[in-house]
């Protein structure tokens, strides 16, 4: 169909950008490999009644025609599934190389399909160590398994260039699916193909290894989910290819293909059975990633319907079953992630076991999700997140970012408390180590002036130095005085209860200690309970009647809570109004101030965090 | 009288110095930090040790911690601690430890070398020392003042002097009384604060401060 005003060449480039080409070559591949299939079962049955499993029973022939074409039906699907990875290919490679005996023992078939088929015997293993190492992706995601993957294909290829080129049908004693002329051959060399038997077995035991040691790990760390696509695409490949390295083992050590051999026939069942049961874990497999992308399709029409009701990761956690995934926040300034509370995280890196999706709404980066790449594809998720999603998702990125706006105003407003109170310290210490001690060596040194004059008997410059000494001793009480109103010592040496002791001892209303604990607490958390108390006990100073101000203070659930009564005020809202620093500096800790009245007058309670 | 004067601020401990040498009290040495002061008084004997509360490295609790190892090392050697602080917490995890030949005074009180010498003597004697204005500031309090408020004016000055550590003898030689009127008056006082049983000398301080303090 044509679209008006669109020139046939720019709609099929329209086309092949939208289906790539591959897609195309799978579709006329399919009728291809089923008539390949049939044909091949029908040269087993007619022409290799002696020289083929399937051709010597009919059961032989249905599970090798079941396993084939499960594994065509499987690569076709994954080939042609939204997404393209190498798995289609490779899957579809394995299956044509799996009715390779069949061609190998073709009597009077034509030498070269046969030597090909000879050539190609070894794929469908390679293939199968490939897919079970990449699973699902086809991609392995780990170095090792890279470099397993690639050997094998690499010593694959060698061995069956080198039995096409080197193995002479007709000087092989043992010789049974294949007795003609081989027309490839390049150089006869029985020892030299026999080598290639114990190369073969090598390559099939190393590979067979590699995927219980690689491939065993893999499954024991997965996820749930992972694990549930993972395990019948992982355990099928290793009794397959525990299967190909027993036949591989039974010919090197005593040469001889022929299919009567018990041990030969049993390896082909087993390698018939696994690879049916494979091909059928990966369709599971590649359906739980379909009905997963069908979650997350559902789930982004309908999360916009109520976005109260929970966050996009929840909603995407439980629609996908892949609880390492996690939804991240780009911060419009800099370049910085954050969480849905606007806590920072670490930048999103592109790894192998780990997706990521990139969100974008109007061009701009609106949320990144990291996921586990076995349980959804990070294209499929970029692309089912629809427009109505995405708004949601900025608006859950611009609550992130309000959040993440308060929490530097708390640090920072901590931060600037923080520095004042270390200030204020210093200036106490200051006054009381500096500027006292000099006033009291002052006195001394008035004393000894003073003694001096005595002795010479000058009454009047005497009396004059008694009087600057009095001078200079009031100069001391003031400043020490000033000092502690600027910071308690007792405070920083000795803790809140001393402080508060201290602070007993000295005001004009009288204290009670209910409970405090005597260990030290973090200073910030001292200081504003101290605050706490100090503004209360002041306040209540300011009054004519007498009452006792009681104070408890205990450690609970990680916070520090402090209760201050005041049974002589009645009115909350006074005393909120009193405790202006008190209250900046609890909320600054990030706790909470709060002022109750009861008839035992005013509660005022201090709750602040405290790990 | 021997003693030895630790004091990190050289303009104190020098002019200290002389004041007690002045009043014919014998400077034996001087410290300027409690390493020094422990070698000194090991070596040097002395009746009584003037200690500065903060001294190096800290300039915190360094006299008071040298303050307990004299009184513990050398039983017979007294301590004075000189303090900027008006902390009544300081000169009582003192006394509780060491209820003897031990006293707190303000830094400012070794400008008046009648005060220091005669708590120096006191302390030589066995008795502690704690600073009138300590005192003073305690006696203030509301609390302690509507308790107080059941004791004549007379039996007040008894229970201020008691609290700055004076024994019978001396608040019958300060307030000019006999000594069986002051004895009276201490029995008085105690029965009508509701107190247990007259302690001994050594411990009646501190009895009176942590009634003092509520």
């Amino acid at each position: 169909m044509r679209r008006a005003g669109l020139p046939a060449g720019e709609m099929i480039a329209v086309a092949m950008a939208g289906r790539p080409i591959t897609r195309w070559l799978a579709l006329a591949l399919i009728p291809v490999s089923v008539a390949y299939a049939l044909a091949a079962t029908a040269v087993a049955a007619r022409h290799g009644e002696l020289t083929t499993y399937a051709g010597r029973s009919g059961l032989a022939a249905v599970a090798e025609l079941a396993a084939g074409l499960a594994l065509f039906a499987v690569g076709f699907a994954a080939w042609l599934s939204a997404r393209w990875h190498p798995t289609g290919p490779i899957a579809v490679a394995a299956a044509f190389a799996w009715f390779a005996p069949d061609w190998i023992g073709w009597e009077s078939g034509p030498p070269g399909v046969r030597v090909a088929a000879l050539a190609a015997g070894g794929v469908t293993a390679a293939a199968v160590v490939h897919l079970a190492l990449g699973a699902p992706t086809g991609r392995p995601s780990s170095a090792p398994a890279r470099a397993v993957v690639a050997l094998t294909w690499a010593a694959t290829a060698a061995i069956g260039a080198g039995r096409a080129l080197l193995y002479d049908p007709l000087a092989d004693p043992g010789c049974v699916t294949w007795c003609a002329t081989n027309p490839l051959l390049a150089h006869g060399d029985r020892a030299l193909a026999r080598a290639l038997d114990w190369a073969d077995l090598g390559v099939a035991a190393l590979a067979t290894a590699a995927v219980v040691v690689l491939g065993g790990p893999r499954l024991a760390h997965a996820s749930r989910a992972l694990r549930a696509s993972l395990a019948p695409i992982v355990l099928p490949a290793a009794i397959f290819l525990g299967a190909w390295t027993a036949r591989a083992a039974t010919l090197a050590f005593s040469p001889g293909d022929d299919p009567r051999r018990v041990v030969l026939a049993a390896s082909f069942a087993v390698r018939a059975v696994a690879l049916f049961a494979f091909a059928a874990g990966f369709c599971w497999a590649l359906s739980g990633a379909a009905r997963r992308a069908h979650a997350v399709r559902r789930l982004a029409r309908e999360h916009i319907g109520d976005p109260a009701a929970e966050s996009f990761e929840t909603a995407l956690i439980r629609a996908t079953g892949d609880t390492s995934l996690r939804v991240i926040y780009p911060r419009r300034e800099g370049d910085f992630w954050i969480d849905s509370e606007g806590r920072p995280v670490d930048p999103p890196e592109r790894r192998p076991d780990r997706a990521l999706a990139a969100i974008l709404r109007q061009g701009l980066p609106v949320a990144a999700v990291a996921h586990d790449p076995a349980t959804l594809d990070a294209p499929a998720l970029e692309r089912e997140i629809g427009t109505a999603a995405r708004l949601g998702l900025d608006n859950e990125r611009l609550h992130a970012e309000a959040q993440a706006q308060l929490r530097e105003l708390e640090t920072s407003r901590a931060r600037i408390i923080e520095l004042g109170d270390a200030e204020r310290r210093r200036l106490e210490r200051d006054l009381h180590d500096g500027a006292q001690q000099r006033l009291v060596g002052l006195s001394v040194a008035l004393r000894i002036a003073q003694s001096a004059v005595d002795e010479r008997g000058d009454p009047r410059a005497a009396a004059r130095l008694r009087a600057a000494d009095a001078g200079v001793q009031r100069a001391i009480r003031e400043l020490r005085e000033l000092a502690h109103g600027i910071h308690p010592v007792e405070l920083s040496e000795e803790g809140l209860e001393a402080a508060v002791e201290t602070l007993g001892d000295f005001a004009p209303v009288s204290i009670r200690v209910v409970a405090l604990p005597a260990e030290r607490l973090p200073a910030a958390v001292e200081t504003a309970a101290y605050v706490v108390v100090d503004e209360a006990v002041r306040r209540a100073s300011g009054r004519s009647s007498p009452a006792t101000i009681e104070i408890a203070g205990r450690r609970a659930n990680g916070a520090f809570l402090l209760d201050v009564r005041d049974p002589g005020e009645a009115s909350a809202d006074r005393v909120l109004a009193d405790l202006a620093d008190a209250s900046d500096r609890v909320t600054a800790l990030e706790g909470r101030l709060s002022v109750a009245t009861d008839d035992r007058g005013v509660r005022i309670t201090a709750e602040l965090p405290c790990a | 009288m021997r003693v030895v004067v630790a004091d990190d601020a050289m303009l104190i401990r020098e002019g200290l110095t002389r004041l007690l040498r002045d009043a014919g009290v014998t400077v034996v040495a001087k410290a300027s930090d409690a390493d020094e002061l422990m070698r000194h008084v090991a070596l040097g004997r002395p009746d009584v040790a003037v200690v500065d509360i903060r001294m190096p490295p800290g300039h915190s609790d360094e006299g008071i911690l040298a303050a307990e190892r004299i009184r513990t090392e050398h039983p017979n050697v007294g301590v004075l601690l000189l303090s900027q602080y008006v902390n009544p917490r300081y000169a009582m995890r003192l006394f509780e430890q060491h209820p003897r030949r031990t006293g707190y005074l303000l830094k400012e009180r070794i400008s008046d070398i009648a005060v220091l010498v005669d708590a120096l003597d006191r302390i030589s004697d066995g008795e502690c020392v704690l600073d009138p204005t300590i005192v003073a500031q305690l006696l203030k309090r509301p609390e302690a003042e509507q308790a107080l408020s059941v004791l004549s004016a007379r039996e007040r000055e008894v229970l201020a002097l008691m609290a700055e550590g004076h024994s019978n003898p001396g608040i019958s030689e300060k307030l000019v009384l006999s000594k069986k009127t002051v004895e009276s008056h201490v029995r008085q006082i105690f029965a009508k604060l509701g107190l247990p049983d007259t302690p001994g000398q050594d411990r009646r301080v501190l009895a009176v401060l942590k009634y003092l303090r509520g």
